[in-house]
């Protein structure tokens, strides 16, 4: 097996070279720190199998962040492995400064510059290869034509033994003999001389001892080394490109310092409209009519004409497709919602998003890099926490993987459509809106307590580069869909159908295995619920279908919905099902009612509490069993506290009227500003009278 | 003297024009030694020729152009970079 991996920048079509290779749908997206830890993935072509292995973006052999040190890591151990360099051909130069510090380790490469479907004709690459003694390719990672050359240069290729001294060739004669004389004098490398100037802590570590001795530091720094290379480079590279970013006047609208905000805000909210009713809404009752209706209808007399047993026919009614079809006439809702952020993120305007949210974030202690994880958090929880790692310390990836689980994940789209809906009809849209933005807020609050916690890091100044503005490529963007599609059916016929017919059992058998339906008494669920309710009676609803549904939903937030379903005992006869749902949760006789409070208020519990297992056992890898306990304990504490706020705010409304309630809120917000002010007053008297700043 | 930024006349790139063009004559190191090797990485050392872009709404973060990409960085990055007006 001949192994390969995938070395080079951020952003430079790594992953989407290892899908075109091995065939295969691994995320990819149009920003920094896509990738953050290593995809091996395999290929077989002309009997020879391959092993590629992808790994996160790096500019150097030194570290910055924790997924970078993966890359080094990686590349050090695996020294026989050809390693593949990628380039954007927008950011060629920045791309060969990773690629001459690969060449100066003498390791064992190729140089594959991602055109990205755009002609190239000045670009002279045979200057590149003979200069560099390399393999150089220009293609497309896209195109099925290259990708399939490649494999053939793969299949044909022997590594080269070149005793090239690189670092004599891209230095300068005066910074090659100071290299040289420091390496007389320590007795080691020239390369380890030069990590040793970049100040990297591996090699001077290793070297502690003998750098004493001289003092390196003050006869070369590494501006000057990194000038050298660049003045190697630009020789080398004929192909100008021009200092033109991409479309200015997108850049100029969307980045406008006071309708940056308001405009992804009214864009979020555009994509809520369009996921949760027009075209949602549309797609979602065909789908429901088709499973639960037709395919349920055909099944449930299949067995109530072949089955005498009640209860296997009851469970199969109203256990597996109320509860499993519930959820499955959401997904077109769900895979929509992913539609939509795949494009923002192809498009370029999520690593905008950093930059339009720096200053707020950098005010409530968090770095601009955390939005990126915050935002991945509205897809999935549990694979947006992975993105922590891209964090440039241990404490902000803390605090950040922390933080995601407060951001409204897709499993909770049945739970607003179903709950909110029932209250709120067409207007629900604006409380679905409100509950992505209390998620939000929260985990900012959240932000300040963990600082007082312990986590305050060190903040380190961010440089993030941002990718030209693109039109997202349908291909990649069904993909992401499909993908996610692939990852809700697998939870549907694992997960959900085995803990739908757990609840149902749960909720139809006693504890002495009797089926309730036929000989009376109360369920186990309903023991359990019963047991947990009275907590929650503050909070609105302490009826023991509403929390067994919380109970049930600790294991995946879908199952929330489905539970409900299952506990009002939702019947296949009806041409919407979801509806029904809803219907049933507004009468008071059903197992699980609430009342407009209660539901607001359930709402933010569910938008707040616990974090699914996936997550939970996630959070345990990244951030170690403490800190994972500390943000379980702290979900339940704030989503409590948030959703007695919102039940107590809502009846304050019903009593004393909602022009009045608005006053109240905004007398008490006036209150805390005034507040905040004197504080921030008091701190500012000492400090200078000119500047503000300084203590002059 | 005193440390008081009213007194800093340095020419810095948190004080550059909108669009003009610039040469970098210092980057101080006070800065963190992964942000310094990071900026000297991507090619911004002393004699880049940049051009400031944008600022967000408080100021404390730039958008800076240069050897054909952009990038943002924070005010104490744009701080700690000296430049000259080309």
């Amino acid at each position: 097996m001949k192994n390969i991996m995938l070395v080079g920048n951020a952003n430079t079509g790594k992953t989407t070279l290892l899908n075109s290779l091995t065939k295969s749908m691994e995320h990819t997206g149009n920003w920094h720190g896509v990738t953050v830890e290593e995809k091996k993935k395999y290929f077989k072509f002309k009997n020879e199998n391959f092993c590629v292995v992808d790994l996160p973006g790096i500019y150097s052999l030194n570290s910055f962040s924790l997924e970078e040190q993966i890359t080094i890591d990686y590349i050090f151990k695996h020294n026989e492995d050809l390693i593949i360099n990628t380039a954007d051909i927008n950011t060629l130069q920045k791309n060969m400064f990773l690629t001459l510090d690969l060449l100066s380790f003498n390791k064992n490469l190729i140089f594959l510059i991602n055109n990205m479907g755009i002609k190239t004709k000045n670009l002279d690459v045979k200057k590149i290869k003979t200069e560099l003694n390399i393999e150089v390719f220009v293609l497309d990672f896209d195109n099925k034509k290259d990708i399939q050359k490649l494999k053939e240069f793969l299949y044909n290729y022997t590594p080269k033994n070149t005793n090239i001294d690189y670092i004599k060739k891209i230095y300068s004669k005066n910074i090659f003999n100071e290299i040289n004389y420091f390496s007389n004098k320590l007795k080691i490398n020239n390369i380890e001389i030069i990590k040793i100037i970049e100040k990297n802590n591996y090699f001077i570590k290793k070297n502690k001892k003998i750098i004493n001795k001289l003092n390196i530091f003050e006869k070369i720094n590494f501006f000057d080394l990194s000038k050298e290379k660049y003045n190697y480079i630009n020789r080398i590279i004929i192909f100008k490109n021009k200092v033109n970013y991409g479309q200015e006047i997108l850049d100029k609208i969307l980045l406008n310092k006071f309708f940056a905000i308001p405009i992804f805000l009214c864009l979020m909210l555009g994509i809520f409209y369009l996921t949760f009713f027009s075209l949602g809404n549309f797609l979602s009752s065909i789908l429901s009519d088709l499973f639960q209706v037709k395919i349920g209808g055909l099944v449930c007399n299949f067995f109530e004409n072949n089955c005498s047993i009640v209860w296997v026919n009851d469970l199969i009614k109203n256990g597996f497709f109320a509860g499993v079809g519930s959820l499955v006439s959401f997904l077109p809702q769900v895979v929509l919602l992913f539609i939509f952020l795949a494009i923002i993120e192809d498009s370029g305007y999520f690593s905008r998003l950093a930059f339009i949210f720096e200053d707020f974030f950098n005010d409530l202690g968090l770095s601009g890099k955390s939005i990126y994880t915050l935002l991945m958090g509205f897809g999935c929880s549990a694979s947006a926490v992975l993105t922590a790692r891209a964090m440039e310390n241990k404490k902000a990836k803390i605090k950040t993987a922390i933080l995601t689980p407060y951001m409204s994940c897709s499993a909770k789209l049945p739970i607003y459509a179903v709950l909110g809906g029932a209250f709120f009809g067409v207007g629900n849209v604006f409380v679905i809106f409100l509950l992505y933005l209390l998620g939000v807020f929260t985990a900012l609050f959240v932000s300040i307590i963990l600082d007082k916690f312990g986590l305050k890091s060190r903040k380190t100044p961010l440089i993030i580069e941002f990718p030209p503005y693109r039109f997202p490529k349908p291909k990649k963007i069904f993909s992401l869909a499909w993908l996610n599609l692939k990852v809700f059916l697998i939870k549907v016929t694992t997960i959900f159908i085995s803990l739908t017919v757990i609840i149902w059992c749960l909720s139809n058998f006693t504890f002495s295995f009797e089926y309730i339906a036929q000989s009376g008494g109360k369920s186990m669920l309903q023991n359990l619920g019963e047991l947990f309710a009275p907590i929650f009676a503050p909070l609105g609803f302490n009826n023991w279908g509403a929390v067994g549904a919380l109970i049930a939903g600790i294991v995946a937030k879908e199952i929330i919905v489905s539970s409900i379903a299952i506990f009002n005992g939702i019947s296949l006869n009806s041409t919407n099902p979801t509806s029904q749902i809803s219907h049933s949760i507004t009468d008071k006789t059903s197992v699980v009612s609430f009342t407009t409070a209660s539901v607001l208020s359930y709402l933010t519990f569910c938008l707040l509490y616990c974090p699914c297992l996936a997550t939970m056992a996630i959070l345990k890898k990244e951030i170690g069993t403490k800190w994972t306990i500390i943000a379980i304990l702290l979900q339940l504490i704030i989503a409590y506290i948030m959703a007695f706020i919102v039940f107590n705010i809502y009846n304050l409304a019903s009593i004393i009227g909602l022009v009045s309630t608005l006053f109240l809120s905004f007398g008490l917000l006036i209150i805390l500003f005034a507040v905040y002010r004197f504080i921030s007053y008091i701190k500012q008297k000492n400090k200078c009278k000119i500047c503000g700043k300084c203590n002059f | 003297m005193t440390n008081c930024s009213f007194f800093d006349t340095k020419n810095t790139l948190s004080k550059a024009k909108l669009f003009a063009f610039y040469k970098v004559i210092k980057i101080n190191n006070n800065l963190n030694l992964k942000v310094l090797r990071r900026l000297a990485e991507v090619g911004l050392y002393p004699d880049t020729t940049l051009q400031l872009i944008r600022n967000s709404l408080k100021k404390r973060t730039y958008l800076i152009a240069f050897n054909s990409f952009v990038v943002s960085v924070q005010k104490e990055i744009a701080d700690a970079i000296e430049v000259q007006e080309l």
